[in-house]
């Protein structure tokens, strides 16, 4: 039986999709590791869904360092074999798991969208050039454990999994593993202005738009589709929006998934500040508005009628 | 003789001895002041300014003696006039009065030149008043400067005063001497009216009067000798060899980055970081200036409220080249010039646009000095964050849009525009069309473009093009000081405009004109659009329709294609030629012209004014009335077009490039016609 | 101090993606536009700027045949002292694990104190290597670097946990770092700049200059096609009325996955 080792990060709320992973190479031993200083509530969610538990409890993982996590946890890997070693490929994942690679020396594979089973290969996904292209990987499992990182919500946590409760086994923390990173401080970064090229979604707002209260319609699409706000420059200058939501040449880049433009003409010096690829769907009143060149979906039409439409729609989604 | 000087003892001196101490100790400051001072053009870099001398008299004789240009602000200028031509004739009574205290009566030369005098001496002593009364009540705004902390007035006024006081010392020392001994004729009639009121008076208090009259004169007039080299009175003496010396080459012409026999890839250092990289010209720019600020005035940054005044940068460069060089005091080393004041801001501000050089009285170049700065900048890495990324895409891929090289071809999206080909070298491409950047990527420039492309279809003037190789033209990542690219940009247009050999080449953007003229080295006849359109409208080859609404429209003149290239006429013999179509001006036109932002690396630079230009200059279109603002240039149209629509003022003043403009004038038999010659 | 910042160049992604062309059913990656890796640039900017401040040697190591010296030069033209080619594996050029071994070789022989790399690739998008390396040398690693200091005795690393979070560590020598955007702005290069580094000497190093073994027993991840996401390409004007369009459009963002995410 294949032998999974899901690596749990603390802060990762998205750790249970992994399991999603798992599932595809049912049926498996489902191991999880846990770490922190206290692993009560963390040991109760996952005693439905794995066979076994390692807790690593240290007062150094209180706040999860992951240079100790990664040297207290490879010699169990090394001893333990898994097939597959699975983390999130969250910020600290991105710490973590080329590090477990690096100390074992199995081979790691970053960044997983989906694995299938295929013709009695195991091929995994991943996305490159920013999501231009797709690539296939074949997955030596059984030769060599992989260490694999995957992209948090690529995956569904699933509806079940046969499992019993899990075993618990707390893990030994050497001694002679001395913590080499000192924590100082944690910083809010985004307490200084949004930041919207951290949004996937972005609604933009242009022209279209002919006075302050008019922005609200965008604003509550924005809500609706738990997306941040962009904007072009004339309503930045006119003062209705931060500076940090300006979008182009002489605002901020971003880097979406959605870009939903509202009333936004399209000139180069807003489109030029979008990168990558994203889903780009616009509404303007002018069929001929350069924006339609850039857009994946274009609709035209009045942005008061339609905005609200959409909304509505979209919540109805949500329900 | 009457009461002569020469004759009277003052404080125990006899007047020879009395002047000659005087004059010994004024020339003997002035001389030191003025070595200290000219000094510090040695400290400067080499320069060539001597070429074509009989040019440059011719040169200096209308704009120095004549001052042409001072017209331009009609009130200081006028008062400026007065003063100086008036000066030279006091000029020569005050040498007089100063030989006056060896030869006694040698200052009396008679009636003709006693009245002209009188007449010279009434005028200047009006106009300083007037001068005075200005500064202190009316103060024109030009006069403040919110980059500079001190106020300037002050010295003006003491200068005023001081002129005030040698007209008038000279005054009672001629009355007095009237009073003492009512004369003949040759009197001075000033002279003659003040003596009335000393009347009265003992033959010894008028003797004591006019002796210390003329001595106060004298000394007035050696003391604003000496003190020219202290202040912006300096121009008094510097104006002239500052003109005279002026910068000759065409004004879309930049300074070289190496000079001739040199690479630029070999020189040890690039541009100007400390004060004395300047050359010794720059240096005599900083010292000529008056203070007038008609450079500040006529700037777009300063105007829409960015961190630039030219005049602050030349006085901050003067009170730096001061320092390091005082007049009593050990010489210092060279300064890095951000010392002065001047700020990394205000240097990536300037657009190139001209407009203070063409403002300046004396003659003082800016453009040169901003360029050679940024090169400097350039090549210490020091560059503004958001012009990194055009500037590679002008590396990379030869626009500053960062688009990938055309593969389809540019024009056709239009289909009424299938005449122009790929210039295949070897064939002869007769006249060629060369795009630029704008017309290339930007979609809106690309509109523009294809306009002008139709016209030319129109009146059957068969253009080549050569899209497919043609990069940027450089032109402004040479004015961001970016040489290297600029020259890679040149090199890569300049082979392929050698092997295609072109009879000419059309732009339609100015900067590509500016370039190709002046920046580039091959011999060829570069046209605008707006030359070929008004030459087909004038040939007949165009039909414009009769049968037209009438429209009020204003055109906003591009800085490279006016005040840098020089047209500004064919543009109003075009418009007029149109029937229905009335040109209103702006009052800022032709080569006062208000830039609009810059083109190319500008768009991308963030305008650090409250204001952008383009809002600016609509506004001023605004006040014309006219339903329509027309230009000639891809960038003046994206940044007016988007200030237009930035401000929600599109329904009430349009824009668009002339070419359009024309191109919707266009009879339909014309555009009938030629289908049907095609078909 | 010593300073290695490790390069890749990548294929240039601008607007107009030239360099992906499908060929048969997978997609090729032709690229003649080869630049320095955009996180590369601060790891590189970041170096500089330690030295400057604080004195010692910066090099830049990128490991290929001689096109990677256009990246090497272009950090040379940045300011750092020096540049070392190092000589890929010749069983597999692109695998994360090969290229760690490589660098770790160039680390052992020269001995930074600080070893920068860009956060990731622009083109593969793994950001294995720099954690790879700290692991094979044992080495702490800090990963997505907002903010470098060094303070006299240990480095000052803030730097980027969940989501709008960041954190400050202290951290000693020697250190794996990888670069995030917000560490600083890369300092421009001057086509002219870039031309005097031109004929700078770039050493290549092989396996044996780096007394390297080969690396045993690793298994390497098997590379199978590259193919395009299916996606709408063309800008489609819906139409119908509002509420016809409202849904098709639902239905495409759908498709997009955009509400799954």
């Amino acid at each position: 039986m294949k032998k999974v080792l899901i690596v749990a990060q603390p802060e990762d709320s998205c750790s249970m999709e992994l399991l999603g992973v798992a599932e595809v190479f049912q049926p498996c031993l489902i191991q999880v590791a846990i770490f922190g200083d206290d692993l009560k509530l963390s040991k109760e969610k996952w005693t439905p869904w794995a066979d076994r538990i390692l807790g690593f409890e240290h007062p150094q993982l209180q706040w999860f360092d992951t240079d100790f996590a990664a040297r207290v946890l490879a010699p169990v890997l090394l001893e333990e074999m898994p097939d597959l070693i699975l983390t999130s490929r969250t910020n600290p994942g991105l710490e973590l798991l080329p590090v477990l690679s690096g100390i074992t020396g199995f081979p790691a594979f970053s960044d997983c969208l989906r694995v299938r089973f295929e013709d009695g290969d195991w091929i995994a996904d991943k996305a490159e050039f920013e999501g231009k292209v797709i690539h296939s990987f074949r997955l030596p499992v059984g030769e060599v454990p992989i260490c694999m990182s995957v992209r948090p919500g690529s995956f569904q946590t699933p509806a079940a999994i046969q499992k019993k409760a899990a075993d618990y086994q707390l893990m030994s923390v050497p001694d002679h593993c001395p913590p080499r990173r000192e924590f100082l401080e944690l910083l809010d970064s985004s307490a200084e202005g949004v930041d919207i090229r951290k949004s996937k979604r972005l609604v933009a707002v242009g022209r279209g738009i002919e006075d302050q209260e008019q922005l609200e319609v965008a604003e509550s699409l924005a809500k609706a589709l738990n997306a941040e706000l962009a904007s072009t420059r004339p309503l930045v200058d006119q003062g209705w929006l931060e500076k940090s939501r300006q979008v182009g040449t002489s605002g901020v880049t971003v880097n979406p998934d959605l870009y939903l433009t509202v009333g936004v003409s399209g000139s180069f010096q807003h489109m030029g500040g979008i990168q990558g690829k994203p889903f780009i769907v616009a509404i303007n009143r002018d069929p001929k508005a350069p924006v339609f060149n850039y857009a994946n979906v274009g609709m035209v039409g009045d942005l008061f009628e339609l905005v609200p439409l959409l909304e509505q729609e979209i919540l109805k989604l949500g329900e | 003789m009457n009461h002569s000087p020469s004759a009277h003892p003052f404080l125990g001196l006899s007047g020879p001895w009395l002047q000659t101490i005087l004059m010994v100790l004024a020339f003997g400051i002035f001389s030191w002041t003025l070595y200290r001072r000219l000094g510090l053009l040695r400290r400067g870099k080499r320069a060539k300014r001597l070429d074509r001398p009989l040019h440059r008299m011719a040169w200096t004789w209308v704009y120095g003696i004549l001052q042409i240009r001072q017209f331009k602000y009609p009130v200081a200028g006028v008062l400026h006039m007065i003063i100086f031509f008036g000066f030279l004739l006091l000029l020569l009574r005050s040498c007089l009065l100063m030989l006056e205290a060896y030869f006694g009566g040698v200052s009396e030369v008679g009636a003709v030149y006693a009245w002209m005098k009188d007449a010279a001496a009434l005028a200047v002593f009006l106009a300083c008043l007037f001068a005075l009364f200005r500064r202190v009540f009316l103060r024109p705004s030009r006069y403040s400067d919110r980059l500079l902390p001190e106020h300037h007035s002050g010295e003006a006024l003491v200068i005023l005063i001081w002129i005030l006081a040698i007209l008038g010392s000279d005054a009672m020392f001629e009355a007095a001497g009237q009073a003492l001994l009512p004369a003949e004729e040759g009197a001075s009639p000033v002279a003659a009216g003040l003596s009335g009121y000393l009347e009265g008076m003992g033959q010894a208090t008028l003797l004591q009067v006019r002796l210390s009259s003329f001595w106060l004169h004298n000394v007035l007039v050696l003391g604003l000798l000496c003190y020219l080299p202290l202040g912006k009175h300096f121009h008094v003496l510097l104006a002239l060899p500052n003109v005279f010396l002026a910068n000759q080459e065409p004004k879309g012409k930049l300074r070289e980055a190496a000079e001739a026999g040199q690479a630029f890839e070999d020189l040890e250092q690039v541009g100007v970081g400390k004060l004395f990289d300047l050359n010794w010209k720059d240096l005599l720019d900083f010292l000529t200036c008056t203070h007038c600020g008609r450079c500040t005035d006529q700037c777009p940054a300063y105007a829409t409220g960015a961190p630039l005044s030219p005049r602050a940068f030349t006085l901050q460069g003067r009170k730096l080249a001061y320092k390091s060089q005082p007049i009593w005091k050990q010489t210092n080393g060279n300064p890095d010039f951000w010392e002065s004041g001047f700020s990394r801001d205000g240097l990536w501000s300037c657009t190139t646009c001209g407009a203070c050089e063409e403002a300046c009285p004396v003659m003082i170049e800016y453009v040169d000095k901003f360029v050679d700065m940024r090169r400097f900048q350039m090549e210490i890495g020091e560059v503004p964050e958001e012009l990194q990324k055009p500037l590679q895409s002008l590396e990379r891929r030869g626009n500053p849009f960062g688009k990938a090289r055309l593969r389809a071809h540019p024009f056709l999206n239009s289909e009424k525009v299938p005449l122009v080909s790929d210039a295949v070298a070897g064939e002869s491409v007769g006249d060629l069309y060369f795009a630029d950047s704008a017309a290339l990527y930007e979609p809106r420039a690309n509109q523009a473009a294809v306009a002008f492309l139709e016209l030319a279809h129109l009146a059957e003037h068969p253009l080549g093009s050569a899209w497919s190789k043609e990069v940027d033209s450089g032109h402004d990542a040479r004015r961001f000081g970016e040489e290297g690219l600029f020259q890679e940009l040149r090199d890569r247009n300049q082979s392929w405009l050698t092997s295609l050999q072109p009879n000419s080449v059309v732009v339609t953007d100015p900067h590509g004109l500016n370039a190709l003229k002046y920046d580039y080295s091959q011999d060829l006849p570069v046209l605008h659009a707006v030359e070929l359109v008004e030459l087909w409208l004038q040939e007949g080859r165009l039909q414009v329709s009769n049968h037209q609404e009438s429209i009020q429209v204003s055109f906003h003149d591009p800085c490279y294609l006016g005040r840098r290239g020089g047209i500004f006429e064919p543009v109003r013999r075009l418009i007029s030629s149109l029937p229905k179509v009335e040109l209103v001006e702006m009052e800022r036109n032709r080569s006062w012209s208000f830039c609009c932002g810059g083109g190319s690396l500008n768009l991308f630079r963030e305008e650090l004014g409250q204001q952008r230009m383009a809002q600016y200059r609509l506004a001023m279109a605004l006040e014309t009335g006219a339903d329509l603002l027309l230009t000639a240039c891809p960038y003046c149209l994206l940044n007016l077009e988007d200030a237009a629509k930035s401000s929600n003022l599109q329904s009430w003043l349009g824009v668009q490039d002339i070419c359009e403009f024309v191109l919707s004038r266009v009879s339909p038999e014309n555009t009938h016609e030629k289908e049907g010659v095609k078909a | 101090m010593k300073v290695m910042v490790c390069l890749k160049q990548v294929p240039d992604a601008g607007e107009g993606e030239a360099f992906l062309q499908q060929v048969g059913e997978e997609v090729q990656v032709a690229c003649d536009d080869w630049v320095l890796n955009e996180w590369d640039g601060f790891a590189v900017e970041a170096a500089v700027h330690l030295i400057e401040e604080h004195g010692g040697e910066s090099m830049a190591v990128s490991i290929g045949d001689e096109a990677v010296e256009g990246v090497l030069r272009r950090a040379l033209a940045m300011g750092v002292d020096q540049a070392w080619r190092l000589q890929p594996d010749s069983n597999s050029a692109d695998d994360s694990m090969r290229l760690a071994h490589s660098l770790m070789g160039a680390a052992l022989t020269w001995k930074p104190d600080l070893i920068i790399c860009g956060a990731m690739a622009s083109d593969s998008g793994n950001g294995l290597v720099p954690g790879i390396l700290a692991g094979k040398l044992q080495w702490p690693f800090v990963a997505l670097a907002t903010g470098l200091k060094w303070d006299g005795k240990s480095f000052l690393v803030r730097h980027e946990i969940h989501q709008g979070m960041e954190s400050l560590e202290k951290i000693g020598a020697p250190l794996v770092v990888s670069a995030q955007s917000g560490l600083n702005q890369p300092r421009y290069v001057s086509i002219r700049g870039i031309r005097r580094v031109a004929k700078r000497e770039i050493p290549m190093k092989n396996m044996a200059d780096l007394s390297l073994s080969p690396l045993q027993n690793h298994v390497e991840l098997v590379d199978l096609k590259r193919r395009f996401p299916p996606s709408g390409a063309h800008a489609e004007i819906l139409q119908g009325s509002p509420q016809e369009q409202i849904s098709q459009v639902i239905q495409r963002m759908r498709e997009q996955g955009v509400f799954t995410s």
